[in-house]
């Protein structure tokens, strides 16, 4: 590893600009990290190597005549498989589309370009994003560059994991009840879920339209907010994006005196694991020291939040998955002859198992007869859901709780149980419900089989108050300290 | 035993395709004809990652309907998604208004009088076209998919075949008028489904069934008048009528059935999440109110009763609005009294024309030469410069090249010879060729003359002013004496 | 609010195009309940009156109806498993039983 590879984005552009190295030779070292750790964890699904090199060569040969340079210049990244760049692939970690290249970028990829980023593949994830352990991916699971042995949490568990393992120092996933954030905690890094709109969609291969959110992850604070300076905005190609300008670059660190945040009782159960309680206790007080003042907020309808997401999530699933018919790209599987066939053919080779499940699920609460007891339900719940928040920010600033009712959990645990893994989003998905900002910082760890297990305090903010959740989580971090390069532990190095 | 008097109930569903330049979601052009697939993208494909951005202008077009149809318009209107998968459905979902379409009630009077309601109108995409190989393949172009549409639903107001098919034609002259569509049922841009049902006078309505695939208005006639007749016939030998989907033949000009009740689809729909809730606010409505224009049956009334045109005269006029508007334009121009001359150079010459295979326009606002310009030539004929046969010939001159009337009437010699000297030598001539029309004058057939009137224009090449003709033979004749 | 059992998750199947036998039904139909027994939670809550949220965002963007240029056919219909003559090829499918915007082909 070299020296450079423990720096932060904001270090490393810095040093790329100040000649210390070049775009290229960053590029060159992510590729390698790629190819070694990023191997060893099944980090990355696709390396683009050549097509990255020459992007870098391009910004090495243009640094030198050209104007201002880009927000990320020479900062390599990686982007999550559900991601459009055009001509590579993304899979979404699935067989069905398996082989499929884009055809056009997204628009944070756009975005992504035009600052200078070099991307360098596409990472692994859950099967379509529907997991929270990168289990569910078609092609193998990513490990936690903690302990190899347990899972990185998902569904961007392969971004969470290449940035923890410093390949790169920031990777994009996709949050839609907490699959940055859930992996952030997990793998120790900073995860930053925006307000919903407040980066374009378009590009970004949907599971469940109104949750998912682009998301960065990244190891120092004034990194997500660099991200999220260069990708949100406003953009004609999403209706539900925010009509407003981009966030500052580099905005001025938060002083977090007399900052009022609110600790929701409902997200400290009494089977909270121990650990993850006490160095999310040590996380709001760190807050406190920062001159923040600490609330009791309550959020009542916490607990309907569960069956109210995955309702919502499989509904709008079961009708996003619906385009994969194997007629116009990707795999196509013949079945017995007939168009319906056919079809059904494709989506049974094609989909996993658990894809299929949700699915069946997102169908059957959609389906003549059932609809209003369930998805009709849960988008009234939804409502409830989001006014306790409402209620909840006419008193305090932000709310600090746990991420993850748990630390990194062992590969297979939940496998075979559907409602547990459904469980582990629990503390994440009630601000997707809402589509609030949230974040998720390291704020200790605890120690599980001799082996050290990182915990994250998850921020959430009101509508549209990104660069306050982005600032509180600056100021903690920092207080904090650089966040670390995860050690690999049991990994073959 | 006296027969039983069946009764018809009829309701129509009408898809439309509105007149914009893209389709609803995406900025792919909306246009009939294209090569395959070339007029796609990754939005109206349905690629992954691609979403839908409404297109503001066929809101407002479809506003504009109804307005124009009198429907009350919703606050506020949501898209929905219908779920169901076909080959020629891009996202295994069409993008629809399910429970809160933009506007509901509304209707249409009939000429007869009778009142057709509507319960509601809805915005929707169309789904790609899929073309049945005679093999084993079935080949799709999504150039259509995504063009938008409205999608009328009638009550079962309708009780015969001649009031649904008096009430199609009246929707689309409405729909083109507004400026909406241009309604034209061979491009596909007018789609029709019939709901029917028969019952004996005085008792309760029975099962209905639903008809597709109606493509032409006459299809829509021989469907009913079929279905009426196959309905009847059931009942009579008292059989069922089973709730159910029939295709329509129109090579064998009669129904099928396509499914049944029980294998209804089911659509699942729920809100579209990609598209927040539609607003209407008032400021809009007042500017497409603005934009709508005198209705066709208006406009037909006002021609009989100020420009003393006959039935038959406005009707044609009216049948576009394209026509009604140059027509009128023309008659800004003219002085008064013109109006059946225009109206014959307009139905006689330039409709011909648009029909013909000389003339690369296809619509009359298309054509080279304007309102005002045909206007001038009515004035040539009026102050007797030419004839209003000569006219004829300049008219079918300035649809192909747009130039002034009174230069084409030099350049083609057309001005009428008033030279009496001349004409008195062309009518001699003719006398001299035909001297029993000298008799048949004498003997009081006054008509007679029509022979030699026909042979000295055909000798003066049209411009002989035809009065100063006719009055020059008929003192010829007296003088012969 | 009724458990689902294997017929209704091959229903299910059917109607969201997935092969699932009656093997994987089996499978399928307890994981299905257990999840929905989770779910049955909802039920405690009295709604009445709540507005649904199905969109986040309240603004709706728009464009204007202004052509863009579509993509090369190729780059699209070259994607596809059977591209056929610049059509999408498919095995023979039976006229459309669709009512929304179906065209008059047969
Ligand atoms: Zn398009």
């Amino acid at each position: 590893m070299t020296r450079f590879e423990s720096y932060d984005a904001t270090a490393l552009r810095a040093a790329i600009l100040a000649g210390e190295l070049s775009a290229e030779q960053a590029t060159r070292a992510a590729l390698e990290a790629a190819e070694s750790r990023g191997t060893a964890l099944g980090a990355f699904l696709h390396v683009e190597g050549d097509a990255a090199l020459a992007r870098a060569r391009a910004l090495d040969a243009r640094s030198r005549t050209d104007g201002e340079p880009g927000a990320l210049f020479g900062v390599p990244v990686a982007l999550k498989a559900n991601m459009c760049l055009a001509g590579s692939p993304a899979s979404c970690g699935s067989r069905i589309l398996e082989g499929w290249r884009a055809p056009y970028d997204a628009t944070f990829v756009e975005r992504l370009l035009d600052a200078g980023a070099v991307p360098i593949g596409a990472t692994n994830m859950d099967e379509f994003a529907m997991g929270s352990s990168c289990e569910n991916s078609a092609f193998g699971v990513t490990r936690n560059p903690w302990d190899v042995s347990r899972t990185p949490g998902g569904s961007s568990g392969g971004s969470a994991a290449a940035v923890a393992a410093g390949i790169v120092p920031i990777a994009l996933g996709s949050d839609t009840g907490g699959s940055v954030r859930q992996p952030a905690a997990l793998c120790g890094t900073l995860g930053f879920k925006p307000t919903y709109g407040r980066v374009s969609r378009y590009g970004l291969i949907a599971y469940g339209s109104s949750l998912d959110q682009v998301s960065p992850f990244a190891r120092s604070g004034r990194d997500l907010e660099r991200v999220m300076g260069v990708i949100s905005g406003a953009d004609g190609r999403d209706s539900t994006c925010i009509e407003a300008p981009p966030l500052a670059i580099e905005p001025a660190p938060q002083d977090l005196t007399g900052l009022r945040v609110g600790v929701p009782a409902e997200y400290f159960p009494t089977d909270l694991d121990a650990g993850v309680r006490s160095a999310v206790e040590a996380g709001i007080d760190e807050l406190r020291t920062l001159g923040a003042e600490v609330h009791e907020v309550r959020l009542p309808h916490t607990r309907y939040a569960i069956p109210t997401y995955y309702v919502v999530a499989t509904a709008e699933a079961s009708s996003n998955l619906a385009r994969y018919d194997g007629v116009r790209y990707a795999t196509r599987a013949t079945g017995d002859g007939s168009l319906q066939g056919m079809i059904a053919a494709t989506r049974e080779a094609g989909f996993g198992d658990e894809v299929k499940l949700r699915i069946l699920l997102g169908t059957y609460v959609l389906s003549s007869g059932y609809y209003d007891a369930w998805y009709g339900k849960a988008s009234r719940v939804r409502t409830l859901i989001a006014r306790d928040f409402e209620t909840a920010f006419g008193e305090v600033d932000v709310i600090a709780c746990p991420t993850s009712p748990s630390p990194a959990f062992a590969l297979g645990e939940k496998t075979d149980d559907p409602v547990a893994m459904y469980l582990s989003d629990v503390m994440t998905v009630p601000a997707s419900l809402a589509g609030l900002p949230a974040a998720s910082v390291p704020c200790g760890a605890l120690e599980r089989d001799g082996r050290e297990l990182p915990v994250g305090l998850q921020l959430i903010g009101a509508a549209r108050d990104d660069a306050g959740v982005l600032g509180c989580a600056r100021a903690l971090q920092e207080a904090r300290g650089p966040v670390a390069i995860a050690p690999m532990e049991g990994a073959a190095r | 035993m006296s027969a039983t008097t069946w009764v018809p109930v009829i309701g129509l569903e009408v898809h439309c395709q509105l007149g914009t330049q893209t389709k609803l979601f995406c900025g792919c052009a909306n246009r009939f004809g294209a090569e395959p697939n070339t007029l796609t993208c990754p939005v109206c494909t349905g690629q992954p990652g691609a979403l839908p951005v409404l297109n503001q202008h066929a809101f407002d077009l479809a506003l504009r309907a109804a307005l124009a149809l009198g429907c009350d318009i919703a606050p506020w209107s949501k898209f929905d998604r219908k779920n169901y998968f076909y080959c020629d459905l891009p996202k295994g979902y069409q993008i629809s208004q399910y429970d809160r379409p933009y506007c509901s009630g509304g209707g249409i009077t009939l000429a007869s009088g009778k009142h057709v309601r509507l319960t509601r109108i809805h915005m929707e995409e169309d789904a790609g076209k899929a073309v049945h190989d005679a093999g084993n393949t079935t080949r799709v172009d999504l150039n259509r998919a995504g063009v938008p549409l409205i999608e009328s639903v009638t009550e079962a107001d309708m009780t015969s075949s001649e009031e649904a098919h008096a009430y199609l034609v009246a929707l689309k002259e409405i729909l083109q008028y507004a400026g909406v569509s241009d309604c034209d049922m061979e491009k596909g841009s007018l789609r029709c489904d019939v709901n029917i049902s028969v019952h004996p006078e005085d008792e309760p309505w029975r099962t209905k069934v639903e008809i597709k695939n109606l493509n032409s208005f006459r299809n829509v006639s021989l469907a009913i008048e079929h279905e009426i007749g196959r309905q009847i016939a059931a009942y009579e030998a008292g059989a069922a009528i089973a709730q159910e989907t029939r295709l329509f033949d129109p090579d064998r000009g009669e129904t099928r059935t396509m499914r049944s009740k029980e294998n209804e689809a089911d659509y699942r729909y729920f809100p579209e999440p990609d598209l927040p809730p539609i607003p209407v606010d008032a400021a809009l409505l007042e500017r497409e109110r603005g934009l709508l224009p005198e209705p066709a049956a208006e406009r037909r009334a006002r021609y009989r009763t100020e420009l003393g045109l006959s039935e038959y005269d406005a009707g044609v006029l009216t049948s576009e609005r394209g026509v009604a508007d140059f027509f009128e334009a023309a008659v800004r121009a003219s002085h008064d009294g013109t109006a059946k001359d225009l109206t014959n150079l307009i139905t006689n010459e330039l409709l011909a024309g648009l029909a013909g295979d000389e003339i690369e326009a296809s619509t009359i606002a298309e054509l080279p030469c304007k309102p005002h310009q045909l206007a001038e030539l009515v004035a040539l004929t009026q102050d007797g410069t030419i004839t209003k046969k000569a006219a004829r010939s300049v008219v079918r001159e300035m649809m192909k090249t747009g130039r002034s009337p009174a230069e084409l009437v030099r350049e083609l010699g057309l001005e009428q010879v008033q030279d009496t000297g001349q004409i008195e030598a062309w009518c001699r001539s003719a006398l001299e060729a035909k001297p029993q029309v000298i008799d048949a004058v004498r003997g009081g057939n006054d008509k007679a003359i029509g022979a030699c009137m026909g042979a000295v224009m055909q000798a003066s090449g049209g411009s002989a002013n035809p009065e100063a003709v006719r009055d020059t033979l008929l003192r010829l004749i007296r003088e012969s004496d | 609010m009724e458990g689902p059992d294997v017929d209704l998750v091959l229903e299910t199947a059917a109607l969201a195009r997935l092969e699932v036998d009656a093997g994987e039904a089996r499978t399928l139909g307890p994981q299905f309940a257990a999840i929905l027994k989770h779910f049955e939670v909802l039920s405690e809550l009295d709604v009445e009156g709540v507005e649904p949220t199905s969109v986040v965002s309240t603004e709706l963007q728009v464009r204007t109806d202004e052509v863009r240029p579509s993509m090369p056919r190729d780059a699209l219909v070259g994607n596809a498993p059977d591209p056929r003559e610049g059509f999408y090829g498919v095995p023979r499918a039976i006229p459309k039983r669709d009512a929304g915007g179906q065209g008059g082909q047969s």
